[in-house]
């Protein structure tokens, strides 16, 4: 145990301090396959074992009872850093959970982010795995086979949907991130404690429900005020998203299923929600939405699948950011004009490269001018501007026909220089044929040039002796 | 029946390692005094020659000489599944058509076997004569690696020139040119950290670095790596694998290039 224990310490030694990770307890647990309340132990333990060297930065999740308007006791989970541990512990009634979050070398300026991402991938690589890391299990519980689902489905309402249970349960999460404003609420609560307090608070009945609107109504104000004016547009266009989304969900009695649904289907919902939720700013919006209109709307039941589904806004949000990466597009392609633009430069040089070639003596058939015979050929694969055309011309008094590439955008005369640059090449590249009287090739003053190009064709092997000239078979 | 067991099961991983990026395919001609390998590459530039002793082996069978020949890459898929510590025994019976491979674990609770099916090479085996080199260079086995990796960023060949005050790797290519020298280590704790060259005439050779750098797959085999050359013969790169053997290649130089 004690090796085991030194071993994960080297791990999260490498994880943290080697590869600058941001390591959360869940990323940990799921890393390293362990429950994830040895993963929280881990994490404390490495945390007080580089306090000395004071280069690491805890973010503690504390959850702990407040007082709300009116004397209305509420529930907080929130990240806080280290240093503002002990404060926030003081402004809570009491505490009833402290543990290490996460930890980083670096101080994170900004915490959701990047503890969002921290594990947002590898939880949803093992959304079914990430279940079984939790310390808190329902024997009674059991994963629905996707038949299930869809019997159920078309069976219609069977369950008795309250809708205070259902919109309760997504409440408190709604809650918990909006409090942790930039920090990350990742609820990782187990899955079963959420709907525990659900049921107490809706035991209470009514007074229950206008708690959780009332908390909740006062965080997003919250919200409201630092992010401002940014969000108004998109609210309203939000809200009548919603609605429609409301409508067409409410379709689907699998929303209905409420606490059912998290206990039956464990992580995957929970897991697959609140990870969008915490993706941009953008995302409060739709949360924000979702409160108004329970306030306003609250007998109806169709009001909480807008909760429970809120990837369908999201992703609408999401749709509406992308026009704003619309430079990124536009500079993908002004790369690409830019390649082609090399190209043609590059190809230029080359070109006066080539030219000196064929008069230079055969000496110099070397490793330097392997490259040139090597890149001829590839030229034609290279742009989809250009077209393979032959040309025909009359050169020291015989016609010469050659297919060559010519650029489609870009002027003719660049492309006419190559051709006459490229002949010496033409012996060993078969893209172009060559139409000449062989008497007067020799005759040519570009013969011994010519001569010498066939050589080139296999530079490296005429260089490269091969073994079998050294050793005899025997 | 031929029969191997080799102990240090990682061995023979790593000569894997060592030549199956040169080689597709080899014969491995199993005979009383041990296993001996010899394969040119696709382009016949190089040629491997792996010597593996009898009594290197914690047991060996040979009942008649063997020729098995291996395709390296299912080979090297195979001896994958042996972890390193793993003892490894290679069975064949005399003119069959598959070699078996089994690993032991070392408590001996896994013992895993696999079946490979033999290929047939009719490749034929080189006379390489006993040359007094001009020149033998003991260095570092990971320093030649490095000097081959570093220089094949700046050329397609390593030009090895070896003089009495020591030897030079130098290459050049668009960027530059780039030039190594090792002297000889008056001094040192370990023989196997010492550069030591025994030379009786300078020799300068070119060589292509991408075959280089393919020998140097060996370096886990040999703290040390030993390089002869003689002006206008092959180059032996040698890697002694303890106790049982070694790993030779054998590189032709380029020629014409000094001419430029």
């Amino acid at each position: 145990m004690a090796s085991d224990l030194e071993m994960y310490m080297e791990n999260l030694d490498e994880f943290v301090n080697d590869e600058n990770k941001v390591v959360t307890y869940r990323w940990l647990s799921i890393a390293l396959k362990l429950p994830c309340d040895v993963a929280k132990r881990l994490l404390n333990h490495f945390a007080a074992s580089q306090v000395g060297s004071n280069k690491l930065h805890v973010m503690y999740l504390v959850i702990g009872q407040t007082l709300l308007k009116d004397n209305i006791e509420g529930t907080k989970v929130c990240i806080v850093p280290e240093e503002k541990l002990e404060k926030f512990k003081e402004s809570l009634v009491s505490v009833s959970c402290v543990h290490v979050y996460s930890i980083c070398k670096s101080k994170l300026a900004d915490a959701s982010g990047p503890l969002y991402t921290a594990d947002y991938d590898i939880i949803r690589q093992n959304l079914k795995e990430s279940v079984s890391y939790g310390g808190i299990s329902c024997p009674k519980a059991n994963q629905r086979s996707t038949d299930e689902i869809a019997s159920s489905r078309s069976k219609g309402t069977y369950l008795p949907s309250t809708p205070q249970d259902t919109r309760n349960a997504p409440d408190p999460r709604l809650a918990k991130p909006s409090k942790t404003s930039p920090s990350k609420p990742v609820i990782k609560t187990s899955p079963s404690k959420p709907v525990v307090k659900t049921e107490g608070k809706n035991a209470a009945g009514n007074k229950n429900k206008s708690n959780a609107k009332n908390s909740l109504a006062s965080m997003f104000a919250a919200q409201t005020n630092a992010k401002k004016d940014v969000k108004k547009e998109p609210e309203d266009v939000n809200k009548t998203k919603s609605q429609v989304s409301t409508k067409s969900k409410s379709a689907a009695p699998k929303k209905q299923n409420g606490i059912s649904s998290f206990l039956k289907e464990g992580v995957d919902p929970r897991d697959e929600e609140p990870k969008p939720l915490q993706r941009s700013s953008t995302r409060s919006s739709p949360r924000k939405l979702e409160v108004v209109k329970t306030e306003k709307m609250d007998d109806s039941p169709e009001k909480i699948s807008p909760k429970k589904l809120p990837t369908p806004v999201k992703t609408y949000g999401r749709a509406k950011a992308k026009p704003v990466t619309k430079p990124h597009r536009s500079r993908i392609l002004q790369v690409d004009s830019d390649s082609s633009d090399e190209e043609g430069t590059a190809k230029d040089s080359e070109d006066e490269e080539e030219d000196p070639i064929p008069p230079s003596p055969p000496a110099n058939a070397s490793d330097d001018e392997d490259p040139a015979p090597k890149l001829s050929p590839c030229k034609p694969t290279r742009g989809k501007k250009r077209k393979e055309v032959d040309q025909t011309y009359e050169e020291d008094g015989f016609i010469v026909t050659k297919k060559t590439f010519v650029d489609v955008t870009d002027s003719e005369p660049e492309d006419e220089a190559p051709p006459p640059a490229k002949k010496p090449d033409r012996s060993s590249s078969p893209s172009k044929t060559a139409t000449r009287p062989p008497e007067e090739t020799t005759k040519k003053s570009k013969k011994p040039s010519q001569a010498k190009s066939a050589p080139k064709a296999s530079p490296v092997k005429s260089k490269q002796a091969s073994i079998t000239s050294f050793f005899k078979k025997k | 029946m031929f029969e191997a067991r080799l102990v240090q099961g990682a061995l023979l991983k790593k000569v894997m390692e060592a030549i199956k990026e040169l080689l597709n395919e080899a014969s491995f001609d199993c005979a009383h005094s041990g296993i001996l390998l010899q394969a040119m590459d696709n382009s016949h530039v190089s040629l491997v020659s792996l010597n593996l002793r009898r009594e290197g082996f914690d047991k060996y069978r040979c009942d008649r000489n063997l020729v098995m020949g291996m395709n390296l890459s299912s080979m090297s898929k195979i001896l994958k599944c042996a972890s390193n510590d793993d003892i490894i025994t290679m069975k064949a019976q005399d003119n069959a058509d598959t070699v078996t491979f089994v690993f032991e674990s070392p408590k001996q609770e896994k013992i895993s076997d696999y079946e490979m099916k033999l290929t047939n090479l009719d490749q034929d085996h080189l006379g390489i004569p006993e040359t007094e080199y001009s020149c033998v260079i003991k260095l570092p086995s990971a320093e030649f690696a490095r000097i081959c990796r570093d220089l094949s960023q700046f050329g397609e060949s390593i030009v090895i020139s070896c003089t009495k005050e020591g030897v030079k790797f130098s290459a050049a290519g668009d960027i530059g040119t780039a030039n190594i020298k090792l002297a000889q280590t008056a001094t040192v704790d370990k023989e196997e950290d010492a550069v030591m060259v025994d030379m009786q005439e300078p020799v300068t050779l070119t060589f292509a670095c991408k075959y280089l750098n393919m020998f140097t797959k060996a370096t886990p085999l040999s703290p040390q790596v030993c390089l002869s050359m003689s002006p206008d013969v092959p180059l032996v790169v040698e890697y002694k694998i303890e106790d049982i053997g070694h790993i030779r290649y054998y590189l032709a130089p380029r020629i014409g290039d000094e001419d430029n």
